[in-house]
């Protein structure tokens, strides 16, 4: 009886015990609460997914003006003494620190985005699929990894060249040389692969397509810069005669050309009867007909949307005007030839300013208030019902306090154009005047007079005159008024290369000051700084400023990052 | 193969123990015996349980406290009633035994949870802090957390924040991790992860804190950061009682911020101007009279409100010796005193107890929560705000609308701004936040012999949420077109069971209990969002989606698996010399194969000297004992798929880009850089305790020493950028914890019409940082930013230091007239405050950067301390609660920001600020020139945060029972209690516990930034028992 109770316990009990215990089986994690990076890219239609992280990555660490602040030493950018403002004043006193947050942003940036570039090629190569298949998704990759890499070396000079994902702790520095012919290579392969036909045909571009992807032809633009830099300091190379190559395929091709407007590079198309017609929030946003215009060869594509895509411009309005974080010198205005680009470029009248902040609280010895604002990137995200006024240029006279509103505060739908023909066309007209090949003169002058003669805009001062006013292509026919050479002029590559500091001004590509550094002309320009500028600390002859110093947090890791 | 021996090994385990065990059953001679059961001072004592001892034999004294049963002729009955110590009798053929109890004065026979199993407080060998449900619900609370601040030595209870519903942070001797969570482990009537911020206290009976690893090794891997066992009421048997509680109070801020006022502002620029040399004063002497005649705007005054806080608490219990019930109703309505913020919670709880058969019991626990709250997190920006909006401005206008900022006038110094903070607050409070939670237990006992005892457990957590929300159109941020709304949804379950085989047996002088366990775990959890944009009507809130176009959809997957061996032996000589000696051994999911189980093993021993010999006739000693400790514990920190390298495109920023310029498309990045071979993060520590009582047991002290290293710790460890990654997580540091707690309960005065008691405790604990896997020092990667724009790192971590340490620029004080050079030097002026300038890497000076950073201070405390008292004077009970910390430092952000050109000088310091004339003054001039705080951490905002708290006082009046009666009411209390009600401290803050900082982290804490204020609540209520 005893034994029969004690059974049926037990039973009991072991039964539920293992009725309790079914669900424990196995400890495996699975994925399907992970993204596999092996597994992700299994098909090639995944792969451009990872196009697209590369070039949202990028965009996110480049979309404001952090950039610039290595580039503030040359003659033309200055800050102010003031609060968060001296990470550029840093550069622009030639005394960047290895602190520096802005150029501290840069490195890190840039290498987070080498490493999604690192991480695609490593992994984006589905079984089955062909190198024909795979390769033009590289080459968005790797033209990625080339531009960061070729920036990365003219602004530190000599960095660690990381070219695969598994993290190398004791990695050394690679000088500046090589690791532009990584760039060089990466460019070549996009030579090669990419296909990009919106972009490298003829007819793409003058069907004015929209496309922000790496081209043959923005990879020829760059392997023309990469060797043009190459040919100047520190390595003095001679490869002009591949610069002038590369240039001369993209003029050939046909499908690029400038713009008839100079203003048209940036900010949105104004309508065609914008004259006494209302500029609504809605259209301003929309209106995306100067992208991927026939004169811009690569550029950051920008785009407002809802929270939380960000994929908008911080380049534009607010580091301009609100927050001031640069203008340019004075001395660079005075220099800067009158014309259509000079009245689109700045503004030097104390109303442009914003008006709250003249009296407070930068006046103590402040020098901000004798600077020229830049205007260059403010247009298009002014707001509308102060559009007529601003548009009228110097002409027009709006009370100050009434010209607050900016259409998108500090985000803007601007594309940011890296590389524009009007580069191609100096590049080719400094290739063929360093070279002074017989014949070659003629072609440097044309190409470097189209740059003049759409800068000077025919001496119109307002927008729409241009379009109202002058033939189509109007640069190609002679302007006396600026045409090479005027009096006085006769170094026809210092006139290339002042051309190159005023067309570009500002732009991220930092022409101005890899200018001054490669042809060792940075001196000779700072001479003429204006006494209202902050004083140099560091001396311009000085190489080692040349390049910004590596963040000193790197060595702190890697004591052979120095 | 490797799993299949695993679980070979259990079941062949547990064969054995069946096998052994059943074998044992004694039979002697049975004889009756009788007797009376009284206490000291001869009154006869009913309801004593009288248990033949190593049997399940026995009976309970009746009304006249006598008993009758069988035993054995050379049996020994066992004597036990609650509240006075147990006595035991060797029958030795008598027939008539008279038994006379002592009260037990310091509870040596309460029951002490201890995880998997309960011991009497006389038998416990490791470190455990145990607070009954008096204590705990003494002061009228709505959280758990609060009921044990200060009361508990070893166990720090910091309230960081006051937004209604936020947790506490609950330390158990220090952290020892540093990027992963260092919070113990709840666990509520055996469920492992309870949540404490929605039990209710009402249905507490105990909460019993593992300290030690001896005591927290039986859950292993889980166990490093001890252990908080919650145990709910059961049923109490009988008649039906009614417990009805009610309680409302009214809740606001201590003390407002102090800033200075619209009219000081205006004066004090127009100084300025004077100062800096300027032509024109910014205002006219008209102007000043209108501020000064109450224009502009008290902003973070404005922001806040007196709140109301209510609370109800119903709970009906009764049942048979068969079934039992317990049912309780709670429903909590907390306003927080910034505008908007609420939490409403609605609670339920069935516990159910079943004697199915007489070898067979059940317990079945359940309880449910609704909750719904608003603007109750850490990163509400309600102060931040406030702190930045121009005071000079108006809210509305005199039609009652809200003016446009841009309307605003600047005055000469404001920019642009940003929406009015109060409007924010509305716009951002259209939505709702919904929660339900349900955790369910049921335990099957089964007495299979007399010495073996079975415990089938389940249980199982089921929780869902559900936010909305929509933007409401202002026109300064949410312009029409870019308005959104978004709904989320969420939901989890985790599944538990446990099955533990007990052996419980007394050969002689020698107890054995020994217990083998199996258990497995499963959680798993799901969430998606939606985000729309475009919205076609705002009629619709956050509920129909379909009126706008998706401009974002997320979704995530999380599961988790964990399965345990464990075993227990408990070992006891005549009560005397106690062993316990337990081991676990845990796999989880998250760590890849080879890394999968971890072994958890801990000794203890304690010796009760009280019961030897020599010691047992030293009148003056009460009870003495001495413990020993050892255990290895574990913590897994990392969570699901962290050792898998991944891809991501859940993280909202980096993913999207409009390659035509006008579509946008999502791509996809890759995840956190990660170390497969990830393990465990390992604690070994050692514990040395004494329970010493003196006077009678009116005064009993517990002192504990122990030693706590934490090894193989995982680290988000900085590396070189140039890699592309900010971190690497690893197994890399560790953490050395060493400490003191002592505590005191004193019965002072113990009469029937007039109680006294008082209580202290303190806990003093050492953090260190042996070993950073060969790192000087580290940064924590991705520290949170608490919107401290362009700070850099606020910590460091380094070895030899505590965790906790703040890194920064050394403040010397303002330069002063005469060192004009030397403050041109570093581009300042006199009254610019002068920093400790160390020589960078070159040894070059010169420089204020950062390579002139140090360590500045340190958020964690050298000790915490609590003391209260409670006083029962016939009708009235009074209890006041008090508790500090000392040698913390806070890092005061908000007086920062009030110093700082951005906020336009705020701090009222200014009117006295340093002047070529006023060169006492620590406050700076104007203008400050470089303002270096804005960019690293500062000394001059480090301040001492030590303090002593008056944290509640509570007077209650209960009816005399003969009117409770007339009333047909078994007992009715009225209570009042304020708490928060005075606080001792040099901090200059609201207050030195406020912090905005995560409550898992000890790495990084102590910034008081925008924080949350904690409020004084000032409650009124009723207890009545039916």
């Amino acid at each position: 009886m005893k034994t029969y109770k004690l059974f049926n316990k037990i039973v009991l009990a072991v039964g539920i015990l293992f009725m309790m215990s079914l669900p424990a089986c196995d400890l495996d994690e699975g994925s399907m609460g992970a993204v596999s990076a092996t597994a992700f890219y299994n098909d090639i239609a995944a792969l451009d997914a990872g196009i697209t992280g590369i070039y949202g990555t990028w965009h996110r660490v480049a979309w404001g003006v952090d950039v610039l602040a290595a580039y503030t030493g040359a003659d033309d950018l200055a800050t102010r003494n003031e609060s968060n403002k001296w990470v550029f004043l840093e550069g622009d006193q030639l005394n960047l620190s290895g602190g520096n947050l802005r150029t501290i942003n840069i490195w890190n940036g840039y290498y987070q985005v080498i490493y999604e570039c690192n991480n695609f090629l490593e992994n984006a190569n589905p079984d089955g699929a062909s190198e024909e298949e795979i390769a033009p998704y590289h080459a968005d990759a790797r033209f990625i990894r080339g531009l960061l890499y070729f920036e990365l070396a003219n602004i530190f000079g000599d960095v660690p060249l990381v070219l695969a994902t598994t993290p190398d702790y004791e990695i050394g520095l690679t000088p500046f040389k090589e690791v532009m012919e990584q760039a060089i290579s990466d460019f070549k392969y996009v030579e090669q692969w990419a296909n990009n036909t919106a972009r490298d045909t003829p007819a793409g571009v003058a069907g004015q397509e929209i496309n922000g992807r790496a081209s043959k032809t923005a990879a020829r633009a760059y392997l023309a810069k990469a060797y043009m830099l190459l040919s100047g300091w520190p390595t003095y190379e001679n490869h002009w005669d591949k610069v002038e190559s590369y240039t001369r395929q993209i003029i050939d091709m046909g499908a690029y050309s400038l713009l008839d407007d100079y203003a048209q590079n940036w900010g949105n198309k104004v309508p065609d009867d914008w004259k006494g017609t209302p500029f609504t929030n809605a259209n301003a946003r929309e209106n995306v007909s100067w992208k991927g215009n026939k004169e811009s060869i690569f550029a950051h594509h920008n785009k407002v949307d809802v929270w939380p895509v960000t994929t908008q411009s911080r380049s534009y309005g607010r580091f301009w005007r609100d927050w001031m974080d640069m203008f340019v010198e004075n001395h660079f205005h005075a220099e800067f030839p009158e014309g259509y680009r000079k009245n689109y470029s700045f503004a030097w009248d104390q109303k442009w300013r914003y008006a709250g902040w003249t009296a407070w609280p930068y006046a103590e010895g402040q020098s901000y208030p004798d600077h020229p604002s830049m205007l260059k990137f403010q247009f298009g995200t002014i707001n509308a019902s102060d559009f007529k006024k601003w548009s009228g240029l110097a002409g027009s006279d709006p009370a100050p306090e009434t010209f607050l509103g900016f259409e998108h505060v500090m985000n803007s739908s601007n594309d940011m154009p890296l590389m524009r023909y009007a580069e191609v066309l100096l590049m080719y007209a400094e290739a063929c005047a360093r070279q002074n090949k017989p014949g070659a003169n003629p072609s440097a002058v044309e190409a470097l007079n189209y740059v003049r003669r759409r800068a000077y805009g025919g001496g119109y001062e307002k927008m729409g005159d241009i379009q109202a006013n002058l033939p189509v292509e109007f640069w190609k026919n002679p302007e006396p008024a600026v045409d090479y050479p005027q009096a006085g002029e006769s170094d026809l590559i210092q006139a290339i290369i002042d051309e190159r500091a005023w067309e570009f001004v500002a732009e991220f590509g930092g022409n101005r000051w890899l200018d001054l550094i490669r042809t060792e002309s940075l001196a000779e320009a700072l001479s003429s700084r204006d006494g209202s500028e902050a004083s140099l600390i560091g001396d311009p002859n000085d190489q080692n400023r040349w390049r910004a110093p590596v963040p000193s947090t790197e060595s702190q890791y890697n004591p052979n990052i120095k | 193969m490797k799993k299949k021996v695993k679980g070979l090994w259990s079941s062949k385990v547990i064969l054995a123990f069946i096998a052994l065990f059943l074998s044992t059953s004694v039979f002697a001679q049975q004889i009756p015996i009788t007797g009376k059961v009284t206490q000291d001072g001869g009154e006869t004592l009913p309801g004593v349980t009288v248990v033949v001892k190593g049997t399940s034999q026995g009976t309970v004294t009746d009304i006249d406290g006598v008993y009758k049963l069988n035993a054995g002729s050379d049996a020994t009955l066992v004597f036990t009633f609650v509240g006075f110590t147990s006595q035991e009798v060797a029958v030795n053929g008598q027939q008539n035994i008279d038994v006379t109890l002592a009260t037990d004065v310091i509870g040596l026979e309460e029951v002490v949870a201890i995880g998997y199993g309960t011991v009497k407080k006389r038998d416990i060998t490791g470190s455990v802090a145990s607070i009954g449900a008096d204590k705990l619900t003494a002061a009228p609370i709505v959280s758990i957390d609060k009921g044990m601040q200060g009361k508990l030595a070893g166990v720090t209870v910091q309230q960081q924040s006051g937004a209604p519903g936020q947790k506490m942070k609950l330390r158990v001797r220090g952290g020892g991790s540093i990027n992963y969570n260092n919070e113990p482990l709840y666990v509520i009537d055996g469920f492992i992860g309870a949540d404490i911020t929605t039990v209710n206290p009402q249905d507490v009976a105990s909460i019993d804190i593992l300290k030690d690893a001896s005591a927290t090794a039986i859950y292993g891997s889980r166990g490093a950061n001890g252990v908080v066992l919650i145990t709910t009421k059961s049923p109490a048997k009988g008649k039906m009682q009614v417990t009805f509680d009610a309680n409302v109070g009214v809740t606001s801020t201590v003390q407002p911020y102090e800033t200075l006022t619209p009219g000081e502002l205006a004066r004090l620029r127009n100084e300025y101007d004077v100062e800096r040399g300027s032509q024109n004063l910014s205002f006219t002497d008209a102007e000043i009279a209108e501020f000064d005649n109450g224009k502009g705007t008290d902003w973070l005054n404005d922001v806040t409100r007196t709140g109301v806080v209510q609370n109800y608490s119903l709970n009906i219990t009764g049942g048979n010796e068969k079934l039992g019930y317990l049912f309780s109703a709670g429903y909590v309505d907390e306003q927080g005193v910034i505008l908007e913020s609420y939490r409403k919670l609605y609670s339920v709880r069935s516990n159910i107890d079943a004697k199915i058969f007489d070898w067979l019991d059940m317990k079945f626990n359940t309880y449910a929560t609704h909750s719904s709250n608003m603007h109750n997190g850490q990163t509400y920006r309600a102060i931040s705000d406030a702190f930045g909006y121009p005071i000079l401005w108006d809210s509305k206008d005199e039609n009652g609308e809200y003016i446009d900022p841009n309307t605003q006038p600047s005055y000469g110094i404001y920019g642009a701004a940003s929406t009015n903070p109060i409007q924010r607050i509305e716009t951002t409070a259209n939505g709702e936040n919904l929660n339900e939670k349900i955790t369910s237990t049921i335990d099957f006992t089964a007495k299979l012999t007399p010495h073996l005892t079975l415990l089938v457990s389940g249980s199982g957590m089921y929780r869902s949420g559900f936010s909305g929300n929509r933007q409401e159109y202002e026109p300064v941020e949410n312009t029409r077109d870019a308005m959104t709304a978004s709904q989320g949804y969420s939901r989890g379950h985790s599944l538990m069971t446990t099955d533990m085989l007990t052996y419980k047996n007394s050969f002689g002088d020698h107890t054995l209990t020994a217990s083998a366990a199996y258990e497995y775990s499963y959680s798993r959890s799901q969430s998606s969002s939606i985000t729309i944009g475009d919205l076609s009507t705002l009629g619709n809130e956050w509920y129909l989606l379909s009126n706008g176009e998706v401009s974002r959809a997320v979704s995530t997957f999380r599961e988790t698996k964990m399965q345990s061996y464990m075993g227990r032996v408990n070992y006891d000589y005549k009560g005397k010399y106690l062993l316990t000696a337990t081991m676990r051994a845990d796999g989880a999911s998250v760590f890849n194969e080879d890394n999968r189980w971890g072994y958890f093993p801990s000794a203890a021993f304690a010796w009760r000297l009280m019961e030897e010999d020599f010691i047992k006739d030293t009148e003056w000693i009460y009870d003495l004992k001495l413990r020993a400790g050892w255990g290895q514990t574990g913590n897994r920190a990392i969570g699901a798929y962290a050792t898998q390298p991944t891809l991501d495109f859940t993280t909202s920023k980096f993913l999207y880009y409009p390659f035509n310029g006008t579509t946008v498309s999502q791509g996809i990045i890759s995840g956190a850089l990660t170390d497969p071979n990830i393990q465990w993060e390992t604690t070994v520590q050692s514990n040395i305790g004494v329970d010493f009582s003196i006077l009678g047991g009116k005064l009993s002290m517990v002192a504990d020493w122990y030693s706590k290293t934490s090894k193989d710790v995982i680290l988000q460890k900085s590396i070189p950028r140039y890699t592309g990654k900010q971190s690497l997580t690893g197994n890399f540091a560790e953490i050395k914890n060493t400490g003191f707690e002592f505590s005191a309960d004193y019965h002072i005065v113990n009469k029937d019409d007039f109680q006294w008691n008082a209580f202290a405790n303190i806990s003093v604990n050492r953090n260190e940082v042996m070993d950073l896997g060969g790192d000087e020092q580290i940064f924590i990667a991705g520290e949170d930013a608490f919107s401290i724009w362009g700070i850099d790192n606020k910590f460091v971590v380094r070895e030899g230091e505590s965790l906790g340490s703040f890194w920064g620029l050394q403040n010397e004080g303002l330069w002063q007239t005469g060192e004009e050079d030397q403050a041109a030097v570093y581009n300042s002026k006199p009254g610019e405050p002068k920093y400790t300038d160390l020589p960078d890497a070159d040894g070059n000076t010169g420089k204020i950067d950062a390579t002139d950073r140090m360590i500045i201070g340190n958020a964690l405390p050298d000790f915490t301390y609590g003391i209260g008292t409670d006083l029962y004077y016939k009708s009235l009970d009074l209890t006041i609660q008090g508790h500090g910390s000392h040698g913390n430092d806070v890092f005061n952000y908000n007086r920062q920001r009030m110093d700082d050109s951005e906020v336009r000088f705020l701090n009222p310091d200014y009117l006295n600020r340093w002047s070529p004339t006023n060169t006492g003054s620590s406050q700076q001039k104007l203008p400050t020139g470089t303002e270096y705080y804005k960019t690293h951490v500062t000394s001059q905002y480090i301040e001492d945060a030590s303090f002593f708290k008056i944290s509640n006082i509570t007077l209650g009046y209960t009816l005399p029972d003969q009117i409770a009666k007339s009333l047909s009411l078994a007992k009715f209390r009225i209570y009042a209690s304020v708490n928060n009600v005075l606080t001792i401290t040099n901090y200059s803050g609201l207050d030195p516990e406020m912090s905005a900082t995560t409550q898992g982290s000890d790495a990084v804490s102590g910034i008081d930034a925008y924080s949350y204020p904690l409020a004084r609540t000032w409650t009124f209520g009723l207890k009545v028992n039916f």
